[in-house]
């Protein structure tokens, strides 16, 4: 018996040791409080069954053998901490009535080492629903995605709009960064006064997209905005938009259905001219989707970005086409916010973010937010999980509704 | 003086910032002036030209300007803005202007009248790089380098190449040798300065030499249009890398005769010439080289005209 615990205490050490350093570990802490405190816990009847049903799952696509898919891999990986942990905690359950068994002995030293005993399985037990619990929690059933399209655009507000829209675009570009991830500003139309009207960010990443998906929304902001003179405090609108591109999608261009527009295209070309101005304007006719590139003082470099950005656009509207038939499934499984309200709001006046999709979502220092680093993360982390939360919750009631 | 204390205290305005408001004059009052007398003088490009020389002067990247408003010009400065464009409004080509034009991923310096390669040009390298392997130590022969575009994109894209240029122009000669060594890659490479004629086709080192390649951009402007060139061309370029004779094909000739001689077996001859020539040069091959050379293909620029042929050794 000693040797079970041992082994059990071994394995929980070592948990709790990945957990201290675990990024996410002092969100994730705030957030199980919560989760006690609504008494949704491991020992719950619906979430037992939840439990079983996870179990379930995993020993039926291990036993599938040779037809696993990617997917079927990677949600193997996803549940087998928490499986492993829920056995444990029937083993524990199991030693504890056994122990129950010997509760008429005489003996008096026998009697407190059962006591001991039952002392280290309650620790035990109490550890193990914690532990399950974050499991559940961390658990993810967003689709994923190896890359994504992550668009900002300036919404009602003019010049201000603008102008935020640029200051968020570089606060998200910076968070990128920070979180590390391969990105790409594919397209950014700024205003006259260096503002942004819309830019698309081409991200590849395997996290990006559960890490964004509650980006996606109207951002607001309240400021005396630069452009204003009389010191009126402006309300201004930005929205955020974030499109997953699964990776069967794919565009296909074909030269001959392109129609290429630069100045070097009437005439001889060749050695005959020297037109240098490098806009390129590319049509593409089976669509009448239209892309431009001026950026690049090379023509050649231009035409390279013009058909990445027609490419791009292709693929968008492939899957605007997908995303009407998905859009239904998506919300429920990630519970996506609707994109026609505010999720966010910056006041400039009071220096304060708050987000209102959740309870305390009000931080302090504005500057350091727009920076993109920690307290950005921060922010999205405990959406992350009180948007899993929320999941869990559905998915454990529908369990249970499912086999009353 | 509270103003300096404002200045030095490195939290309150960004140094660089304070440095453009010291040196004054928003980039944007310097641009319209040249904009209108640019559209008054009909200089092409006029948008363009003046954002590349405003780049140039304030050593930024082309690509990152979107608008000049944040912009600043010190004395220095805009003198220099006012002498490039004063250039181009004389009808100097941009590249010139400034000294230099990006080819592939190689920045070369650009002297007048050494000829301008032109974007199409980039092309003729991608086709050549793709057909051949990087891994193998290629003999290639480029006859008329100019400013050393293709010789050095072909150097840095085939890292075990080796290349003989000709030019009959030394400056040009000197200036494939200056670029070549800007990109590093002047170890594999032998400029030669040689006018290739009739009459002595190759320089006497290499007459008997064997190439796997040979790549040229010619001369293939009929010398009837040489005149109906824009000034750009016409005064400042080196009119004997335009010129090609009366139907714009005489070293296009000359160069099959190199082919014939000097190529290996299914070696390639590679050459960018006008749209109107391709069927052309097809005939000549077919009719006189027929035993020794191959009319391969033909392909289009990126501007949809045919532009560009591959010929084999036979």
């Amino acid at each position: 018996m000693s040797v079970f615990y041992r082994q059990i205490s071994r394995l929980l050490t070592e948990r709790r040791f990945r957990y201290c350093f675990h990024p996410r570990i002092h969100s994730f802490r705030a957030l199980s409080q919560t989760v006690a405190e609504q008494s949704f816990s491991a020992d719950d009847e619906n979430v037992q069954k939840y439990l079983e049903g996870l179990r379930r799952e995993f020993y039926n696509l291990k036993t599938m053998g040779a037809g696993l898919q990617p997917s079927d891999l990677r949600r193997i990986r996803q549940l087998s901490e928490v499986v492993s942990a829920f056995e444990q905690r029937m083993c524990v359950l199991q030693n504890m009535s056994s122990l129950k068994d010997m509760e008429n002995e005489k003996d008096a030293d026998m009697k407190e080492l059962i006591k001991e005993e039952k002392e280290v399985y309650q620790n035990l037990l109490t550890n193990l629903n914690k532990g399950i619990m974050k499991q559940l929690l961390g658990l993810d059933n967003s689709e994923s995605y190896s890359s994504l399209f992550f668009e900002i655009t300036a919404g009602v507000g003019g010049q201000e709009a603008m102008l935020f829209a640029g200051d968020l675009l570089e606060m998200y570009t910076n968070y990128f960064d920070y979180k590390g991830w391969n990105y790409e500003v594919i397209h950014a139309d700024s205003s006259e006064i260096g503002g942004l009207r819309h830019a698309t960010v081409l991200i590849e990443d395997e996290n990006a997209y559960q890490t964004l998906v509650h980006e996606g929304g109207v951002h607001r902001v309240q400021r005396v905005p630069a452009t204003e003179k009389s010191g009126r405090i402006h309300t201004s609108t930005v929205t955020v938009a974030i499109i997953p591109r699964p990776d069967d999608v794919d565009a296909v261009i074909n030269e001959k259905d392109l129609r290429i527009e630069t100045k070097r295209a009437s005439g001889a070309g060749g050695q005959h001219v020297n037109t240098t101005d490098s806009a390129v304007r590319i049509v593409h006719i089976p669509t009448g989707t239209v892309v431009e590139c001026q950026t690049d003082r090379s023509q050649v470099k231009n035409r390279e970005i013009a058909l990445k950005k027609l490419q791009t656009k292709l693929i968008e509207q492939k899957l605007q086409a997908q995303e009407d038939s998905k859009i239904a499934t998506r919300k429920a499984q990630v519970g996506s916010s609707n994109r026609n309200e505010k999720i966010r709001t910056y006041n400039f006046i009071q220096d304060r973010i708050t987000d209102h999709r959740i309870k305390g979502g009000t931080l302090h220092n504005l500057k350091g937010f727009l920076e993109g680093g920690e307290p950005l993360d921060t922010l999205i982390n405990q959406l992350v999980i009180a948007n899993r939360k929320a999941n869990l919750l559905q998915m454990i009631n529908s369990t249970s509704g499912g086999a009353s | 003086m509270n103003k300096i204390i404002r200045f030095l205290n490195p939290n309150h305005i960004h140094l660089k910032a304070w440095s453009r408001q010291m040196c004054k004059i928003p980039a944007v009052n310097a641009v319209s002036a040249w904009k209108r007398k640019f559209e008054e003088e009909n200089i092409d490009d006029s948008d363009f030209a003046i954002k590349c020389i405003i780049s140039h002067v304030l050593d930024v990247d082309f690509a990152s300007i979107n608008n000049y408003n944040n912009l600043f010009l010190n004395d220095e400065q805009q003198e220099k803005f006012n002498k490039l464009c004063e250039c181009r409004i004389s009808h100097m080509p941009i590249q010139y202007v400034i000294g230099n034009w990006d080819f592939r991923n190689i920045r070369l310096r650009m002297i007048p009248p050494v000829f301008i390669p032109r974007p199409e040009t980039e092309q003729l390298v991608e086709f050549i790089a793709k057909d051949l392997k990087p891994s193998e130590s290629y003999q290639i022969l480029e006859v008329g380098c100019g400013s050393g575009a293709i010789t050095c994109s072909l150097l840095q894209e085939l890292p075990e190449a080796s290349i003989v240029a000709l030019d009959c122009s030394r400056l040009a000669c000197n200036l494939t040798k200056f670029n070549a060594r800007e990109a590093g890659v002047d170890q594999r490479l032998n400029v030669i300065y040689h006018k290739v004629t009739e009459e002595q086709i190759l320089p006497e080192e290499i007459e008997k030499q064997k190439f796997d390649v040979i790549v040229s951009n010619p001369p293939y402007v009929k010398s009837s249009d040489i005149l109906k060139l824009a000034p750009e061309i016409k005064l400042y370029e080196d009119l004997r890398a335009l010129d090609g004779g009366p139907d714009g094909l005489k070293i296009v000739r000359i160069l099959c005769r190199i082919a014939e001689t000097n190529l290996n077996k299914d070696g390639k001859m590679w050459l960018e010439v006008d749209s109107s020539q391709t069927h052309t040069i097809r005939d000549i091959i077919d009719k006189k080289f027929a035993r020794s050379l191959a009319f391969l293909k033909s392909y289009k620029d990126l501007f949809g005209r045919e532009r560009f042929v591959e010929i084999a050794r036979q």
